[in-house]
């Protein structure tokens, strides 16, 4: 158990050091082409699988997003097997409810757009995830930043998984709270075996917080390299760009083509993943 | 050597001669006995006469005109009677000596002391009265001057010093050292000053400054915190990326390309808290030069500046308790003699008063974080004898920085150094040192998944010899050389408990490597008007092993998948091997006695580089020893300027122009993943730098007023052409460097309106810094994804300008206080007068109010007025 509190003496520098602001700025940023974004994921859950087609914007535009609705989407097997997917809304496609994807078997789309162009991923191999093997919590006692200002208990999971060795892993893990997903970008967890090829291991989940009689419910996503350094590049360039620790802005380069047109870069990402979860109730 | 020079001083500045020049009618003085040298020089500047003579041939002959006006001819016939001969050869007029036996030199040698403490001063002016034949003391005090046998008036000067006269009956080679008195005892300011009064135009260094640190307190700093290289921002060509940047970027060079050495150790990181303050406890510094031009052969390993910090040697007089407390730290400072004017020791330290709390924003991904540091310095000297005196000095300091979950990162740089300054003849100077450069860093992060300890450090031990021979009072020779074993560690990975933790251990190889470089250098007089200095450094490295080299196909991008084969090799095995010559001038031409042109070319190599690729690199980022994936980085910079003083000195101005020329540069791959790599080559990619520009200086040095501006109008561009898409930048095409600002602007005023009360005030304003915008924008996991196609740094933020003051007031001292001649100060410093919200970046972003929609929000760090107090004293 762990008290956080901000002692006494480090009042002055901190308010001389948080300063910092932000403000809001009209500039003129010029605009591109809009281009085609994808996003989507073969899970080994039952199905429906879906996919979404939308299109980008310029990012001063206050237009709603635009969403293709009239694309041809086909998800292929390592075997050629055929998904078509089927428009449902808001760009969204989806499969016929029993395709689900099968664990070491690669997946891949096409998607043929209305103009005739066809949108390739590239395959993407659907790895196992090991089972967690137990999820648990912990506590620490935390100052409220609002009165009363009081020490409250402050819950986070801690899960323990174990790692296949003699390869390298790569997961996404989600936390839902009473069944209600953690969104954000900053609750992306992303994490590779670099540490732990191998071995069991213990996640702690600081950065989300739970009360007592909380219902905690935990994914682990098995992810291929190249989603896991997407998904990487995505948060970092969307949470730590133009701070200190920010690296120079980059596209995010994806996983899919245009066939036709192999110089207009298609946005997005299709990905196969395998996913377990596990559950419990904050009972002190 | 002396024959090259005079071939090719003739082949450079010699022009026709015709019949009619040698009937030219020249005026002298035919009251003065003129030595050949000084009448040759004068024909040459002053009267145009195309002479070309070597000065060791006629220093000891002395002529006496018998009248004013002569013909050229006349004067030369009449000069064969004391054995000069002239030759008329293209175009110029040869004088020969045909003396056999010329008369005998002494030399008069010494070192410059500041007569209260002992400490040495460095640049102090030694100078014939009434003439312009003299020398100036080295980094250690040393002067050296050889005259014909004779009697001689000599004045030492020094900025700040009280001058002083003495008559030397010079019939021998004579020691003497000189002792200057302060002008004035009241509390000095830290200013820019020259080394001596014409500095800025006679050094035949260009593009070098000064910083003095015997007191301080006067421009206003950040939080009040005395900070040289804060300090070095108010001067051309020397910039940083924002308000809170670590390092300096120097004419176009990234921070690793500054050479900072403190007493001959490198210091890797100059920074504590992540770039606000600068290791260097200004209680501790005697002086510091900033080498951003031209630099001597003496000085290699980095590719852009040299900042060269010398501490303070302490008092050998008396013992002093020094020390101040600001808003940021608390500082001490104890010196005295360990034997009277033999040997001194000084001891300082500084600590962090309070954890320093980060603000998020800052630090993506860092929660809760407070920092804290502390240094310590020490520095004794023995002076053994009249020749020979011995040094060690250390400086150790620490980072500490805490989160929320017990995650503690520390960070830190350590030296020791051993000197001996030996003078084996009155001409002979020498220098002898070893040094240790440590810096380390050691993360602890207890918190699952994979909880563990890393660890990396450099560590150098260095051989350094340095030879000065003063030929002449216009000549003076230096050689030597450096010898550097480098060993990092760039990473070991252990688990944090080895009962519980999950996590495997990992040690990436350590790498090895000899860095040697040997040099020649020669500072030459060769008229009045003309002077060079020039030179070569031979450099390389030898990397060995123990180690790992991974071979990829051909023709691929670096990835793991595309390793073809490993070599391993042995202990002391040969991995790889570079060396380079070179060539370094400078050539200084006096256009009159207050104003000099200048040009320099300067090639340097680099064989240690910094891997980061973060907006500003961390203390935890690795440096990396050059092998054939990161080959040394080299540059060729060229220089030429204006220098003019006026008012009696008492005004400098310059003007100087320069092009950089930089190979070998490394960027990073998209989403480089650079932590605990053992391919970090895999994530690196090469190209080229330039960079260009114009700075003016004015200076005002002396006065109620005083102060100076700086301004700089330059580009800085690199260019990343690879041959495949990765490795590729901007469509390969230059784009404009993270820190290049066209326009840089300081003012700096100080105003002494009362002898106890000083003010001070200092104005920035520069262009604002490039910046890529995204093209576009979409969505992706309900998160807005900022679309940025390649342009990279097309656009800049808003422009940066601030206005910073200061006010120093020293109280009047009461009498108990007076008899232990207690002094005290202090200093208000009002950072961001104006409180202009400064852009440090932008952020483009989901909008705060309406997630449907997007805004670009301007990031400020220090967004508001920042005041601050601190307090000095010294008794």
């Amino acid at each position: 158990m762990k008290i956080l509190k901000k002692p006494i003496g480090i009042f002055t520098i901190s308010w001389l050091l948080t300063i910092a602001c932000d403000d809001i700025v009209q500039i003129e940023i010029p605009a591109n082409e809009n281009l085609i974004v994808v996003e989507g994921w073969v899970t080994d859950l039952p199905g429906p699988q879906s996919i979404t087609i939308t299109q980008s914007s310029p990012f001063s535009s206050t237009e709603p997003v635009q969403t293709i609705h009239d694309a041809s989407v086909t998800v292929y097997n390592q075997f050629n097997e055929a998904h078509p997917y089927y428009y449902q809304n808001k760009g969204t496609y989806q499969s016929l409810p029993g395709f689900q994807g099968n664990p070491n078997d690669v997946y891949r789309v096409e998607i043929i757009l209305a103009n005739g162009d066809t949108l390739l991923s590239s395959p993407e191999f659907l790895i196992e995830v090991s089972p967690i093997d137990s999820l648990g919590y912990n506590w620490y006692l935390r100052e409220r930043t609002e009165p009363p200002r009081i020490y409250e208990q402050v819950y986070y999971p801690v899960a323990f998984a174990s790692d296949p060795p003699d390869q390298k892993n790569y997961y996404e893990w989600k936390v839902y709270k009473n069944d209600s997903l953690f969104t954000g970008i900053e609750k992306l967890t992303l994490i590779d075996d670099k540490l732990f090829n191998g071995n069991s291991y213990q996640n702690d989940f600081r950065l989300f917080d739970f009360q007592k009689k909380d219902t905690i419910r935990i994914e682990i996503k098995s992810l291929s390299e190249r989603a896991f350094d997407f998904l990487t590049a995505f948060k970092f360039q969307v949470t730590s760009l133009g701070t200190r620790t920010g690296t120079s802005p980059s596209p995010l380069k994806g996983n899919l083509i245009n066939k036709n047109a192999p110089h207009i870069r298609v946005l997005g990402y299709f990905g196969a993943t395998s996913i377990k979860s596990e559950e419990t109730i904050i009972q002190p | 050597m002396r024959t090259i020079l005079l071939l090719i001083f003739f082949l450079l500045f010699s022009y026709t001669t015709h019949a009619q020049d040698m009937d030219k009618q020249v005026r002298v003085d035919s009251t003065h006995e003129y030595a050949l040298p000084e009448l040759f020089d004068y024909l040459i500047s002053f009267e145009n006469v195309p002479l070309v003579f070597s000065k060791g041939q006629f220093a000891n002959t002395r002529f006496q005109p018998l009248r004013s006006l002569y013909s050229v001819r006349g004067l030369l016939d009449e000069l064969r009677a004391i054995n000069v001969q002239y030759e008329i050869m293209y175009g110029s007029v040869l004088l020969r000596n045909t003396r056999k036996n010329q008369k005998a030199e002494a030399t008069l040698t010494g070192f410059v002391r500041d007569a209260e403490s002992g400490e040495a001063l460095i640049g102090a002016t030694i100078q014939r009265k009434d003439s312009i034949a003299g020398t100036s003391s080295n980094s250690y005090g040393f002067y050296s001057l050889s005259f014909p046998i004779g009697t001689y008036v000599f004045v030492a000067s020094y900025v700040g010093y009280q001058p002083v006269e003495f008559t030397v009956d010079l019939q021998s080679n004579i020691g003497k050292n000189l002792l200057l008195a302060p002008e004035t005892t009241e509390l000095e300011e830290v200013m820019v000053v020259s080394r001596q009064k014409d500095h800025n135009v006679s050094s035949k260094i260009p593009g070098t400054h000064t910083m003095e640190y015997e007191e301080k307190g006067q421009i206003p700093y950040f939080l009040g915190e005395v900070d040289i290289l804060q300090e070095s921002l108010l001067l051309p060509g020397i910039r940083t990326l924002g308000e809170d940047a670590s390092g300096l970027n120097v004419r176009g060079g990234d921070i690793d390309q500054n050479l900072i050495l403190l007493d001959d150790a490198v210091i890797y990181n100059p920074n504590h808290f992540y770039g606000l303050i600068s290791v260097f406890n200004p209680e501790a510094v005697n002086q510091v030069h900033v080498l951003k031009g031209y630099i001597p052969p003496v000085y290699g390993g980095r590719a852009s500046s040299v900042i060269n910090i010398h501490q303070r040697e302490g008092n050998d007089q008396d013992y002093h308790l020094s020390g101040g407390i600001g808003l940021v730290s608390a500082r001490a400072v104890v010196e005295g003699p360990i034997v009277k004017d033999k040997s001194s020791f000084i001891v300082s330290a500084r600590q962090s008063l309070f954890d320093l709390s980060l603000n998020n924003k800052l630090f993506s991904g860092i929660t809760d974080s407070r920092t804290s540091f502390h240094d310590l310095n020490m520095k004794v000297n023995w002076k053994a004898n009249q020749k020979n005196t011995f040094y060690i000095s250390g400086y150790s300091g620490d980072d500490r920085n805490t989160t929320a979950f017990d995650a503690i990162r520390r960070w830190g740089n350590r030296t020791f150094t051993t000197r001996w300054n030996h003078t084996w003849n009155p001409k002979f100077f020498s220098h002898v040192s070893y040094v240790i450069s440590d810096y380390n860093h050691k993360i602890v992060d207890p918190v699952e998944a994979g909880s563990f300890i890393g660890r990396s450090n450099i560590t150098d031990h260095a051989l350094k010899i340095e030879q000065q021979y003063h030929d002449s009072p216009s000549s003076l020779l230096e050689f030597g050389g450096k010898m550097t074993y480098h060993r990092l560690t760039p990473g070991d990975l252990i688990p944090f408990d080895t009962l519980t933790s999950s996590t495997n251990p990992l040690y990436l190889d350590e790498e090895h490597g000899l860095e040697y470089g040997i040099y020649l250098s020669h500072e030459q007089d060769f008229t009045p008007r003309l002077g060079m200095h020039y030179g070569m450094r031979y450099s390389g490295l030898i990397s060995f092993g123990p180690g790992n080299i991974y071979l990829y196909e051909e023709g691929k991008p670096k990835s793991l998948s595309t390793i073809t084969d490993t070599l391993s090799f042995g202990v002391k095995e040969v991995i790889d091997r570079f060396s380079g010559l070179e060539p370094r001038f400078s050539l200084t031409y006096k256009t009159s006695p207050s104003s000099s042109i200048k040009t320099s070319f300067t090639r340097t190599f680099q064989y240690i580089s910094l891997i980061s690729n973060t907006a500003t690199p961390s203390p935890t980022d690795i440096w990396k020893i050059s092998n054939r994936y990161l080959p040394p980085l080299s540059t060729s910079h060229l220089s030429l300027g204006y220098y003019l003083n006026f008012r009696d000195n008492n005004w400098e101005a310059s003007i100087e122009s320069y092009y950089k020329n930089i190979n070998h540069l490394i960027d990073y791959k998209n989403g480089a993943d650079l932590w605990f790599n053992p391919n970090p080559e895999t994530e690196l990619i090469q190209g080229t730098g330039r960079a260009y520009g114009l700075e003016f200086f004015l200076q005002r040095n002396v006065g109620k007023w005083k102060g100076w501006m700086s301004y700089s109008l330059s580009r800085s561009e690199r260019q990343f052409d690879g041959p495949s898409e990765e490795e590729t930048i901007n469509f390969g095409r230059y784009f404009p460097d993270d820190q290049d600002k066209t326009h840089d602007l300081s003012l700096v005023g100080m105003y002494v309106p009362h002898t106890r009360l000083h003010l001070s005030a200092t104005f920035n304003y520069s262009t604002g810094r490039p910046i890529t915008f995204p093209s576009g924008k979409y969505w992706f996991q309900n998160t807005l994804v900022p679309d940025f196609t390649g342009n990279r740094n097309h656009y800049r933020i808003s422009d940066y300008h601030r206005l910073d003051m200061a006010a120093k007031w020293q109280p009047r001292s009461k009498k108990p206080a007076k008899s232990l001649n207690f002094q005290q100060y202090w200093t208000l410093s009002i950072y961001n007068v104006y409180a202009r919200k400064n852009a440090y970046s932008y952020f483009f972003r989901q909008s705060l109010n309406d997630p449907t929609q997007t805004e670009v929000a301007q990031y400020s760090i220090f967004g508001t007025i920042i005041p601050s107090v601190t307090y000095n004293f010294r008794f």
